[in-house]
């Protein structure tokens, strides 16, 4: 052993005396990972989606932190609101942090053979070699990238299938856009023993009430987020939750791999006012094929602002594009219409959104105040979920 | 000047940031919006930067005492980048009759279209005073009278006002049998808070026709809690019986004890101006032409409020076919139609089911030789009334009370005639019964 070491010093300094510096770090630091090629490719692809677009002016938020510790391989990405982390069991011993931008790389692995790939992280870059194929990708400075939040709390375990059912009938609703945060989010609301999921973006409104089985705190968590916990939990029967109260913080544990996210802070704009307590007429209609004719009368309500004009009447409701000439274009759905007729205009998006995230073989019942109130829709045999959407203003 | 010293600062970050790359980037997306001696107030549009950079923040106060030379706190603060108007669904605003509707009102009832007289007007001004000042003027406020007197309008108007000036008021006018089946509901789904929720946090409750929970406990119970939580968080209740309440039988007495707590005002039948008033406001609501000997005509006739609407109604449609002018011809044909038609429509079982029901006592009592205070009273009652209002004789009257001859029921229809015209509480006991046939 101290002979070999010995050796390696003497070898160093002849080096070090021929070679240009840099060269010599280089392959003084150069460290070998094997590992199966999909299971790296599986795993950044996940992490890549904690990765926002909207940091270009920070290099490191671009990239992903690969990091080897206790015969590990962590890779960790961030927005800075919402955190990523998971372990690659590896037998490597050495201590290494990289961060790169996994896009090349994801591209590059993914048209590469299956198997093991060889990695050589150098300092400044890094290299994936597989049989006789060589990419070489450039690194970014590790320094200062953001670790996940420590949450000190006990982690609870709760069932995956409560969240992965109802979930996705709210998330949709969550605004996209950045200029209000708290739309952002879901809100889950806790009032005695129920839990009350609310989302809207202004325009529409999700709301799904059900008995509070599992310990789910009052939070306003990002609907970016919850999109992706929707999609880890998908195989999952079970997942660990831990909530910081004072951190703001909630995560969720799926075997390896933990995510995290700040909650979003501020109020929750009052939702209930928008919930019409009465309306006066009622369809119900059978999902599939509102669905149809809804798509049919977008094919016209394209040109003319997106918006599609619904007349409820006594034979059904007839759709059709808002346009000054009547019945050029127009489907009429067979429904049950109760009460008096009413034309209501909406923005075509918004009816197929939620059709497409309404259970299929269902019926779907639409309940109308006025033409210039917020509609109700609900799904038949389903008393704790409603769905909201304003209609648009028109001049009859 | 700030921003001329920030972009300066940045600069002199930017020359330090090899250890930090990411406070450096994040702090150009900053904007400086306050600066003093001793602080310096960022703000920026991302929470996650300020988490990120509040654990930081030892770093970035570093940098400024070494740009600056002097100790500058740091605060973030995330602001929303343009004010834009509310998107339209968070915009929309309930109308004022959706929000009536909510309450459970039916938006008619208004102190506007109230008439007053001496005989409502304590009741109308109490309602007014708590309407100005809801749980502080009388809380709880108790209206009782008989029929028609207008116990709903006042408690409706009560609402209604409050609603009118503040629409985000927690309102509702909760008829005594809706709360019964509403507790009964929340019971049977197992959906108890449910119901707690929509009753204990309300600043107005009204019940109206609260005399219909006596004699259920769980319910009574419930209402006991649901008062006192109201009134224990500053809201105010109004009730409406048909009796006072230390009349109302099987009430709890700590529910009694409450209810006689605030103030609690009699209505009385209104008398023959108000009805004439009444029956003139009701033409106007209606656009009917009417004047006024006319309307004096039928107020005399028709004694209850409500009956005097639906007398002008019918009247306006027998009259629509000559030009919907209502004449004195016109009434004093009608009235002779409608007093045949009362006395066949009023059968002395009514009567009999009536008063056993005003006075809690089973029919079967009433027919027994029971001759206890509280049931003979109601059947000398029920004696004077099939006597006075149907007109049967005094041997029919005592083969249907089951009683021996016909002196009995004389001696009877004689002691409550006395008793009507010397106690004055016990006439509108009976006037109330009356009313309710």
């Amino acid at each position: 052993m101290s002979f070999s070491g010995l050796r390696c010093v003497e070898n160093l300094e002849r080096i070090l005396y021929t070679y240009p510096q840099s060269l010599i770090l280089r392959s003084i630091n150069t460290m070998k990972i094997n590992i199966d090629k999909d299971l790296l490719l599986d795993n950044l692809t996940v992490a890549s989606r904690f990765v926002s677009n909207r940091f270009s002016s920070v290099p490191s938020l671009q990239g992903i932190l690969f990091e080897t510790k206790d015969k590990h391989i962590n890779l960790y990405a961030t927005n800075l609101t919402s955190f990523f982390h998971t372990k690659i069991k590896n037998p490597t011993t050495e201590e290494k942090k990289i961060v790169f931008d996994p896009k090349k790389v994801m591209e590059f692995l993914s048209l590469l053979t299956p198997g093991i790939v060889e990695l050589d992280i150098e300092d400044s870059q890094l290299v994936i070699r597989k049989d006789k194929t060589k990419g070489t990708f450039s690194l970014i400075n590790a320094e200062d990238f953001p670790y996940p939040p420590i949450v000190k709390e006990k982690e609870e375990k709760i069932k995956t299938d409560v969240l992965k059912k109802h979930l996705p009938l709210v998330l949709f609703a969550a605004s996209s856009d950045d200029t209000r945060p708290v739309l952002n989010g879901v809100n889950f609301l806790t009032q005695d023993d129920e839990i009350a999921l609310v989302a809207t973006d202004g325009f529409r409104l999700s709301l799904l009430k059900m008995k509070k089985e599992d310990s789910i705190p009052q939070m306003l968590v990002p609907k970016g987020f919850l999109e992706e916990v929707v999609r880890l939990s998908k195989e999952e029967k079970e997942m660990g939750l831990r909530f910081s109260e004072k951190e703001k913080v909630i995560s969720f544990t799926f075997g390896d791999t933990t995510v995290y996210s700040r909650l979003i802070t501020g109020d929750f704009p009052p939702f209930e006012k928008v919930i019409p307590s009465e309306s006066k007429t009622k369809a119900v209609i059978e999902k599939d094929e509102f669905l149809r004719n809804i798509r049919i009368v977008s094919v016209f309500a394209r040109e003319v602002s997106n918006i599609a004009l619904l007349s409820f009447g006594k034979d059904g409701i007839t759709m059709s594009p808002k346009t000054e000439r009547d019945d050029q274009n127009s489907t009429l759905q067979d429904a049950d219409v109760e009460g008096p007729p009413q034309k209501v205009a909406f923005n075509f998006k918004f009816i197929i959104d939620f059709l497409m995230h309404a259970p299929d073989k269902k019926k779907i019942i639409i309940e109308v105040l006025r033409p210039d109130a917020p509609v109700v829709f609900k799904i038949e045999g389903n008393k704790d979920f409603l769905h909201v959407i304003m209609p648009v203003r028109i001049q009859t | 000047m700030l921003s001329t010293f920030w972009s300066g600062f940045l600069r002199f970050v930017e020359k330090n940031s090899k250890e930090n790359p990411v406070i450096y980037s994040l702090l150009k997306q900053l904007r400086p919006i306050e600066m003093s001696e001793k602080h310096i107030v960022l703000s920026c549009d991302n929470p996650g930067f300020v988490f990120f950079l509040q654990k930081k923040i030892h770093f970035v106060e570093g940098y400024l005492f070494d740009h600056t030379k002097k100790r500058l706190r740091i605060e973030i603060v995330v602001k929303a980048q343009n004010k834009r108007q509310e998107p339209p669904l968070l915009r929309f605003e309930p109308t004022i009759e959706d929000v009536f509707k909510k309450a459970g009102l039916n938006g008619t009832f208004t102190f506007d279209n109230f008439a007053v007289s001496s005989s409502n007007q304590v009741a109308y001004a109490a309602a007014q005073a708590v309407s100005d000042s809801i749980g502080k003027a009388y809380n709880p406020l108790v209206l009782y009278g008989g029929v028609g007197v207008g116990k709903t309008h006042l408690a409706q108007a009560i609402a209604q006002k409050v609603l009118a000036k503040k629409p985000n008021k927690k309102v509702l006018f909760s008829p005594g049998d809706l709360f019964t089946n509403e507790l009964i509901e929340g019971i049977r789904e197992k959906n108890t808070p449910k119901f707690r929720r929509k009753y204990r946090q309300l600043n107005l409750l009204i019940v109206d026709d609260v005399q219909f929970i006596a004699g259920k406990n769980t319910v009574q119970e419930e209402f006991f809690h649901t008062f006192n939580a109201v009134i224990s968080n500053g809201g105010q209740i109004v009730l409406t019986s048909d009796k006072p309440p230390h009349e109302i039988r099987r009430l709890e007495d700590r529910l009694r004890s409450r209810f006689a707590g605030g103030l609690t005002v009699d209505i009385q039948s209104p008398d023959f101006e108000l009805r004439s008033a009444i029956l003139l406001i009701k033409a106007r609501e209606k656009n009917i032409d009417i004047d006024l000997e006319t309307a004096k005509i039928i107020a005399e006739q028709v004694a209850d409020s409500r009956a005097l609407e639906g007398t002008l109604l019918s009247l306006y449609a027998k009259t629509l076919s000559n030009g919907g002018k209502i004449n004195l011809e016109a009434v004093e044909d009608f009235f002779m139609n409608v007093v045949e038609q009362k006395n066949k429509r009023v059968s002395p079982h009514d009567i009999i089911k009536t008063i056993c029901t005003y006075y809690d006592v089973r029919q079967s009592q009433l027919k027994s030789p029971n001759r206890a205070e509280n049931i003979a009273l109601p059947r000398q009652i029920a004696m004077y009334l099939l006597r006075k209002e149907l007109g049967l004789k005094y041997d029919q009257i005592a083969t249907l009370l089951k009683r021996k001859d016909h002196t009995t029921v004389l001696h009877g229809f004689e002691k409550i005639k006395s008793l009507l015209a010397r106690n004055d509480i016990f006439k509108k006991e009976v006037d109330r019964i009356v009313n309710t046939l």
